[in-house]
């Protein structure tokens, strides 16, 4: 079994990274950090901060628009171009192909990420300095770590929905996904201070159904240069496991109903 | 002996739209094909044939009816791994080289990185992709591709192979490879299952046919049965034929030709021609040809897929 999961993700793997699209995508990340510095200037906060905090959100952007434009339609074009029916046919269950396409997409972002946050610790090192570094890289790591939580749980999101729905749909799906899970603070206001209780009662329903996706966004406090809390970044990290497990189950459930 | 493939009371119907009216795919459809056998499967479009492959491989299930692949549910692991499947119009994946994608399909079939390397060359050279071993799939021809796609199939040396079209999109030398690769791997005695509705391919390749029309079974038997029901006629060539049997040969002919003192005539049934050939010997005319003719499995097919299942 774990050999066939790795078999499908090595593939998914090396057919996303060598996808021009991603370059594509990977190349506005890098570009948002390097124009960050713009921004920089023409701030009356500190320069380096603003390039932090510019940079983190683009990368946190770039997790959003990955998972939305190539892990929401990975399922709709293994099955439009027919390349399902040459795994499936195989002795590869369908529960192995949606983990090996979800482990061989969550890599390709991962490196994504990663790619472009080093870009950003290259750009600071050039303008802050190595002492500046040294002094806010556990704050960065710690940012970067709970940006690669979020995007398990994003590509989770869009493998579930392209399981369930067009491309397109599924795009828009985990788009409002990501801008409530963003927003579960302001749904539980929401829901204490609301005017109209049914409204309150939606919200309410709303913060318990969605993923606090702040649990694992660290932007804030790495640019607030406050210490690194890692017991909550650790638990962040098990709450995004969990939900992209309940995800995952989800989309193995459809896919194995799918008829082709 | 359990049959290799074996299909009872397939049925297999779609709703294309929430409310729209369901289109029944497969109506019944019962055939088994045993092993060693190359077994044609044969239809217009529409008829069946791809939802049918698509049940038998596991793809879709069946509304109703029951599936045994190598003796077993197409759900189950073991009979797949004896499988080969070559889809319609196959696609791979386009950024894989196809040393690299006969990798993928090996892992997934059990084989060990060394079992593929091994084979890939020999079946790369086979299908004459030697040269393109390294290239992207992305830039393939449809014939390319499908060749690929057959050595994908082969890659595990499975006991059923189960090819969709899978001579469409090849020119003529790719026609001739691929045939005398089916062709080749039943002498090993694999068996085939060829799905296709070009007659002539049929015809060479398989001992034994379904027809399928709208969703059922209107045919089953092998070439040489289905052919032999199929009804013959003979032309009747014969000069020096004196003119009141000239008459009546015409009026009996389905086609005539009258040139000089010889005549043409081309006579349906199995009795006509011999008949009026006595006939002519008897009367003293001189006879130049007597030959029969059989429909050929095309114009049988046309025939019956025109008149339904009573033709």
């Amino acid at each position: 079994m774990i050999g066939r999961i790795r078999a499908i993700a090595s593939a998914t793997f090396r057919e996303a990274v060598r996808d021009k699209l991603l370059l594509l995508v990977v190349l506005f990340a890098i570009g948002l950090v390097l124009f960050s510095r713009v921004l920089g200037w023409l701030s009356v906060e500190d320069e380096l901060k603003m390039v932090q905090d510019f940079s983190l959100t683009g990368i946190s952007l770039l997790g959003l628009f990955l998972a939305m434009l190539v892990g929401a339609g990975s399922l709709a074009r293994e099955v439009e171009r027919r390349t399902v029916y040459t795994v499936l046919t195989r002795t590869a269950t369908r529960t192995e192909f949606i983990l090996g396409k979800y482990v061989g997409l969550v890599l390709v972002f991962w490196l994504c990420i990663v790619g472009s946050w080093l870009a950003l610790v290259a750009w600071v090192l050039t303008w802050g300095g190595g002492a500046f570094v040294g002094a806010t890289l556990p704050a960065l790591v710690a940012a970067v770590v709970g940006l690669l939580f979020e995007s398990v749980v994003l590509t989770s999101v869009a493998l579930f929905l392209g399981s369930l729905s067009a491309p397109a749909i599924a795009s828009v799906g985990t788009f409002v996904f990501y801008m409530v899970g963003h927003s579960t603070e302001a749904l539980r206001e929401l829901t204490d201070q609301g005017k109209n209780p049914d409204f309150a009662a939606a919200f309410a329903l709303l913060y318990r159904v969605v993923p606090n996706l702040e649990n694992v966004n660290f932007i804030n406090a790495t640019t607030s240069g406050r210490p690194v809390d890692w017991v909550s970044l650790g638990l962040g990290g098990v709450s995004a496991a969990v939900w992209a497990a309940v995800f995952l189950a989800g989309a193995v459930a459809l896919f194995r109903k799918r008829q082709f | 002996m359990t049959p290799v493939v074996e299909a009872r009371d397939l049925e297999k119907t779609f709703r294309p739209s929430a409310f729209g009216k369901p289109v029944n795919a497969l109506r019944g459809v019962s055939f088994s094909v045993a092993e060693g056998e190359c077994f044609g499967y044969l239809g217009p479009n529409g008829a069946g044939k791809t939802t049918t492959l698509k049940v038998l491989t596991g793809l879709m299930t069946p509304t109703e009816g029951e599936v045994r692949l190598l003796g077993g549910p197409p759900s189950d692991a073991m009979a797949r791994l004896q499988l080969g499947y070559l889809p319609e119009n196959p696609y791979f994946y386009e950024h894989l080289t196809p040393l690299e994608a006969l990798e993928f399909y090996g892992r997934l079939s059990g084989m060990t990185a060394s079992d593929v390397r091994s084979r890939a060359d020999t079946l790369l050279a086979r299908v004459q992709l030697e040269d393109a071993r390294d290239r992207r799939i992305r830039g393939f021809s449809k014939g390319m591709r499908q060749r690929f796609g057959l050595a994908a199939a082969l890659l595990h040396e499975p006991q059923l192979l189960m090819l969709d079209e899978p001579l469409s999109g090849l020119d003529p030398a790719g026609r001739r490879l691929v045939k005398e690769i089916i062709l080749a791997e039943r002498e090993k005695g694999r068996t085939v299952f060829l799905c296709s509705h070009v007659l002539a391919d049929v015809q060479e390749l398989c001992d034994r046919v379904v027809i399928l029309h709208t969703g059922k079974v209107v045919r089953e038997g092998t070439i040489h049965e289905l052919l032999e029901s199929a009804p013959r006629s003979f032309e009747l060539c014969a000069t020096k034929v004196p003119e009141a049997l000239v008459a009546r040969i015409r009026e009996v002919s389905e086609l005539f030709r009258e040139a000089g003192d010889t005549i043409t005539a081309h006579l349906a049934g199995a009795t006509a021609g011999p008949e009026l050939a006595a006939a002519v010997h008897d009367a003293g005319g001189r006879i130049l040809s007597l030959v029969p003719e059989r429909e050929t499995l095309e114009s049988w097919f046309v025939r019956v897929i025109q008149g339904g299942s009573d033709a």
